[in-house]
């Protein structure tokens, strides 16, 4: 297969993680939180520092993400106990992470080719295929739960799980933990897939984020048998390999950012107005949202 | 009408005086600079960095072997520039014969302290754009050196010496570094003359740089890697997959080499500054002014390959290429 192909579907894989991390915070709790540019790298810087430390990559790699639930930790404080917009919390939390990640390991380029990576064992397509569907299988089953069912419906009617007698504020935390951590162990996978932390690796990765699930979205819309964490997956699969597309044909740099936010323009625009234009009449009930979640 | 001519010839007197005192100062110091056995040198070095600080040993150095008396008093800048400053101006009141800059900002901070203690300057890429001096032929002022710019033309041969048969040459580089885009207009400017022909993808974010090499792989016969710091800092992806494709991959840096290129053709900066130390004896010891001493690129470039890469891909060791080279295991 081309190179090319196979590179774009194990950064896609690489960046399902982090979709699946923000898909819980921008869907099911319905906040924006853009804390994830600077936890991306954090994840990376992390990694680094763990296997630098001569701690096993898969242990570090686990690290990454226990650590990275923290910056979920910060932004549900700055919000929920200080009161400050989420929106502004997470933008705040990403500035304090800008210093961690510079701190972490003293410099702004960390190169780590000397060091062993999980993906030194077989082919990295093959192992990034089995973390996704783990973490996939693993995210699904925890929305299962009573916890789970809270979380979404924190996002959904935040004043019937007050209702309840549970605290709103505490299903948000779990869930920007949660997102932070995932989007921490996707740093900590590219860093290792590319052999290197670096403190840009973050910028407009949010865009990236919210593009595969928006692509994901499109994909048979009215299918019941995806799940949305299945979506997410292939969402990110195919934003990378247009991306990839786009490179290949020889696209000017210069226009590629804009080029990225013109497709999800477009998957959103398919989303708000081809779906209502074929489905005229039919409209969308609770019972189906229920489903879909 | 008296107090006039009183005041005008108290200050004709001043004037002689001051004249005077001055035309005997400048003698004095003139007959102190020949008759002088040791030389008072200032060193202003912008950072602690490896290759800086070779540039300033290889000038230390240069000076032993042409046999002048100095004594050098070193100062770092710990990469802040407003401490560059201070230095130079401190150099300036010392009296100094003459300061050695490492590094542009270094050089910038001397050249304003001032206009007539001699300043040479070393590991400055470009001297005119960052006018320090009217041309490279003619500095002009009282400051002159060597800069480090790489040697494109010699690097890019190198594609020609290893294989006859390579035509198109890919470039990565990131839109957002001025002095990348720089690089990439001489690389196509040098390469029709040596039959080659550069196809240069940007990047403008460090996680497009693994499609990217995929995406140039397909299209060239080898990969030049010029000076651009996010290509730098993923230097090892553009190896890895460039070998794994067997292409042959050239760098502007030695540390791209060690990054996993396969040859570099590259400057000293030992040996720039033993050059920068020859032009010290042309000014110290017989006395030209800056202004007429020409400013020099680096005149001995040294080949270093990495060993690993060459095995990757499979090229013979005894090539005529890599008997004068550096080898580099990593």
């Amino acid at each position: 297969m081309n190179t090319l192909i196979i590179t774009s579907i194990e950064q896609g894989l690489i960046f399902a993680v982090l979709a699946m991390g923000v898909f819980l915070t921008y869907k099911i709790l319905d906040m924006p939180d853009l804390s994830v540019e600077g936890t991306f790298p954090f994840g990376a810087f992390l990694f680094a520092r763990f296997v630098s430390m001569g701690i096993h990559p898969i242990i570090s790699t686990l690290m990454a993400f226990g650590f990275g639930t923290l910056a979920g930790l910060c932004t549900a404080t700055l919000f929920t106990k200080l009161k400050i917009k989420p929106i502004l919390a997470g933008i705040l939390t990403m500035t304090i992470l800008y210093s961690v990640n510079l701190k972490t390991n003293g410099k702004s380029n960390v190169p780590l080719f000397n060091y062993s990576s999980i993906f030194h064992k077989g082919s990295i397509l093959l192992i990034l295929i089995v973390i996704v569907l783990l973490i996939k299988i693993i995210l699904d089953l925890f929305l299962k739960t009573e916890t789970g069912y809270l979380l979404i419906a924190t996002g959904d009617n935040e004043s019937l799980v007050r209702s309840l007698g549970e605290s709103s504020n505490k299903y948000k935390l779990i869930g920007l933990m949660l997102a932070n951590g995932l989007v921490a162990l996707s740093g900590a996978l590219m860093a290792q897939y590319q052999g290197f932390a670096d403190m840009t690796m973050g910028n407009s990765i949010i865009v990236v984020a919210l593009a595969s699930i928006i692509i994901g979205d499109t994909i048979r819309k009215n299918s019941q048998i995806l799940k949305n964490t299945t979506r997410v997956i292939i969402g990110a699969i195919i934003y990378k390999l247009i991306g990839g597309i786009a490179i290949d044909l020889g696209l000017n740099p210069n226009d590629l950012r804009a080029v990225n936010a013109l497709i999800v323009i477009i998957f959103i625009s398919y989303n708000n107005f081809a779906a209502d234009f074929f489905k005229f009449g039919k409209s969308k009930g609770g019972e189906q949202i229920a489903k879909n979640n | 009408m008296k107090k006039n001519k009183l005041s005008k010839s108290i200050v004709l007197i001043l004037t002689i005086t001051l004249l005077l005192t001055a035309c005997s100062n400048a003698s004095t110091q003139e007959k102190i600079t020949q008759g002088k056995s040791k030389f008072i040198i200032g060193i202003n070095q912008l950072a602690e960095h490896p290759a800086l600080d070779d540039a300033r040993r290889g000038f230390e150095d240069g000076l032993k072997e042409l046999d002048i008396d100095v004594e050098i008093n070193y100062q770092n800048a710990q990469g802040d520039i407003p401490t560059a400053t201070t230095i130079s101006q401190k150099f300036v009141k010392d009296k100094v014969d003459l300061i050695y800059t490492i590094a542009t900002s270094s050089a910038q901070s001397a050249k304003q302290a001032t206009e007539e203690i001699p300043i040479l300057f070393s590991a400055v890429t470009d001297p005119v754009e960052a006018e320090l001096i009217e041309s490279m032929e003619n500095p002009g002022g009282n400051i002159t050196g060597t800069s480090d710019a790489s040697p494109m033309d010699k690097q890019l041969q190198l594609f020609k010496d290893l294989d006859e048969n390579i035509r198109k040459v890919g470039i990565i580089f990131n839109t957002s570094e001025p002095n990348s885009q720089v690089q990439v207009e001489m690389a196509k400017e040098l390469a029709p003359s040596m039959g080659l022909e550069i196809i240069a993808m940007g990047i403008s974010n460090i996680n497009d740089i693994p499609q990217t090499v995929d995406s140039l792989a397909k299209k060239v016969d080898g990969i030049y890697t010029i000076t651009d710091n996010m290509v730098a800092s993923a230097i090892n992806v553009v190896s890895e997959k460039a070998n794994a494709k067997g292409l042959i991959t050239v760098g502007a840096e030695e540390s791209h080499v060690s990054g996993g290129i396969l040859i570099t053709d590259g400057i000293s900066y030992y040996e720039l500054g033993k050059q920068t130390a020859q032009m010290a004896k042309k000014i110290l010891v017989d006395g030209e002014s800056p202004a007429n001493v020409p400013s020099e690129t680096a005149r001995n470039t040294k080949k270093v390959f990495n060993k690993n890469t060459l095995k990757a891909l499979k090229l013979d060791e005894n090539n005529e290429i890599f008997k004068d080279g550096i080898k580099i295991t990593e």
